[in-house]
This record gives structure tokens, sequence and C-alpha cells, in this order.
């Protein structure tokens, strides 16, 4: 119906938190530097609202703590990192993910991801 | 449009929203936008959308999933009528009381006190409460009539007693019998009060909230 774009950020919604608490799992990170990881990754489309308003949402719910750095050229930066309810969290969402691909492979029957 | 700004459009956008909620959510905004801001020359509000649409996005990805993000109207209107429910049974139970307060010191036509005697001589009269200088009498049909003009309570006493009525001495104006008629009324005197005050209460909590710039 709509075009890639919107099929694309429709897609997202459902994963962003994984992908969040997977970048987050590689190395702490603040806002904006998530949402650039998250873009250099191949999730070109993904909002930076959305992003922000997840790891907020992510922060209250308990699975990620956060840190002031001080930075040179401004105000001092949030960070953000995984603690051990985000490890979990991220361990059983990665389990959920890969049986959701694996069957959409199967149903895609070779067609996904050529063009 | 610069961060300061764009950040207070994404906060009056989201004024609606529950203060603690909001503040959790818009917490590091500014810092947020600097750092977008500062990766590139074009403006933000090119970059980032509209304000109202980031607001939007924010709120979306913030409340999917987690915990729900509740709008201090819909707080508000709860507060409000549970606020009007406590009221209107008080109202009610006021109410109530007074009319059966009423039911009960409900006086037909007074009696002279000639038409006392002559009506307990007539074996009309079951029985005569004297409060203080105050004289009742209850007929058969369980009517009360005030009597006027009554004779010093002694006398009446003897002729009732005469005549075969019983004669009740009340003790006046105990604190049991202000009680009953008092606190109704001022009940009823303050309930118009009540009444007001739970107007301004409700007028003051669905007043729309207005947005709230520095919070976070």
């Amino acid at each position: 119906m709509g075009d890639s774009g919107v099929d694309t950020s429709q897609l997202l919604k459902g994963v962003l938190d994984l992908a969040v608490l997977a970048v987050l799992a590689e190395r702490d990170s603040y806002g904006y530097d998530v949402v650039r990881r998250l873009r250099e990754g191949g999730l070109s489309a993904v909002g930076d609202a959305s992003v922000y308003g997840t790891l907020r949402r992510l922060h209250q719910s308990g699975a990620l703590s956060s840190y002031a750095v001080a930075s040179d050229e401004g105000p001092h930066r949030k960070y953000y990192c995984l603690n051990d309810r985000g490890r979990a969290l991220l361990d059983r969402s990665s389990t959920a993910w890969c049986g959701v691909t694996r069957a959409l492979e199967t149903l895609l029957n070779g067609r996904g991801c050529g063009g | 449009m610069d961060v300061r700004q764009y950040a207070a459009a994404v906060r009056a956008a989201l004024g609606g929203l529950d203060p603690r909620a909001a503040a959790h959510l818009l917490d590091d905004l500014e810092e947020h936008l600097a750092e977008v801001a500062a990766e590139s020359d074009v403006p933000l509000a090119e970059r980032l959308g509209p304000p109202e649409s980031y607001a939007a996005e924010l709120l979306a990805a913030y409340a999917s999933g987690g915990a729900p993000v509740r709008s201090r109207p819909a707080r508000r209107r709860r507060l409000a009528a549970s606020a009007a429910s406590v009221v209107l049974v008080l109202l009610a139970a006021v109410g109530f009381a007074t009319w059966q307060l009423a039911a009960r010191t409900e006086k037909v036509n007074p009696w002279s006190y000639d038409r006392l005697t002559t009506q307990a001589r007539a074996g009309q009269v079951s029985r005569v409460e004297v409060t203080g200088d105050d004289v009742v009498a209850i007929d058969r049909a369980g009517q009360r009539h005030d009597v006027v003009d009554a004779a010093p309570v002694g006398d009446l006493a003897q002729t009732m007693t005469r005549e075969g009525v019983d004669v009740v001495f009340q003790p006046a104006a105990s604190s049991a019998y202000w009680a009953a008629v008092l606190l109704p009324n001022l009940l009823l005197l303050v309930a118009p009060a009540l009444v007001v005050g739970l107007a301004v209460f409700v007028a003051v909590l669905l007043r729309r909230p207005r947005p709230r710039p520095g919070t976070g």
C-alpha cells in the first residue's frame, strides 16, 4: 500500500527496543550517539524522536541506567548503559526475534532480501 | 528556531501530559537537541520536522508497550468526579436526616389548653409530652399538637393524670436533643458553601493545564 519508507518505519516500531538494547550492549552511548549508530548500522529510516522516546521509556522501566559525562563542546552528556534487567531483556528479545525471522524466512520462501 | 525554541515548542505540545511523566520523558531534551544541532547547519525544524510531530513521535515511542502514560486531564476528571460524588452523598445524608427530624416533629394544628382538656376528657389524648415550657399532646391517631397557653406544668400534669393521660417529662435542651435539632440544620447551612466550594474545585481541576517550560 504505502511506499517502502512507510513500511520500514512500521516494521521498526516493533524492533526498535531490541535495536537500541543491542547498540547499548556493545558500548554505552548518549542519546544522539545511539541514533547515529543505529543509522550507521543500516536503520536509516529511524526517527530521532522515536529513539529518544524509546531510551527514556527503557530507562523509566528500569532496563537502562544512566550517568552524566562532562563534554568539551557543551553541556554534560547523559550516557545510557544496560543493567542486569536490560541484559535479561535483550536476551529474551533476541531469542524471540530469531524465532520470528526464521519463521518469516520460511514464509517468504527465498523471496525476501533479494531486491 | 534554535534549540531552546524548538524544545519549548515540543514541551508545549506535550502540555497535557502528566507532569511527572513529562518531566521524565523530557529530562534531557535540550541536551539531546543540542547534539543534533551541533552536527549540521541545517535548521532543526528542517531536520526533525515540526516540533508538534516530533512531540507526537516522542510520545508514541515513550508510551508504546511501556508504562501507561496518563494525561493530566483524565486524572483530574476522575478526581473531580469522586469529589462530586462525596458531596452528593453528604447532601443526601443531610437531606434524609432533616426529613426524618421533620417527620418526627410534625405537628398538626395546635390546641388551646381548653381544647386539650376537652379532648382528654373525651379520651382522645394518648400522651402529653412536656419539654421545658413546651407542651405537646399526642392524640389517639398519633398526631402531635402543640398546646398553646398551657396551664402551669404542675396543674396540667394533675389534670391530665386525672383524665388517665400519661404525662411524660423530657429533659429540656439535653445535648442529644440539641444535637438532633441543630446538627442537620447546621449541615444544611453548610451545604451551599460546600456546593460552591465544590464548583470552584471542579473548575480549577478542569482548567486546561498550561505547559510549564523549564520542567525537568
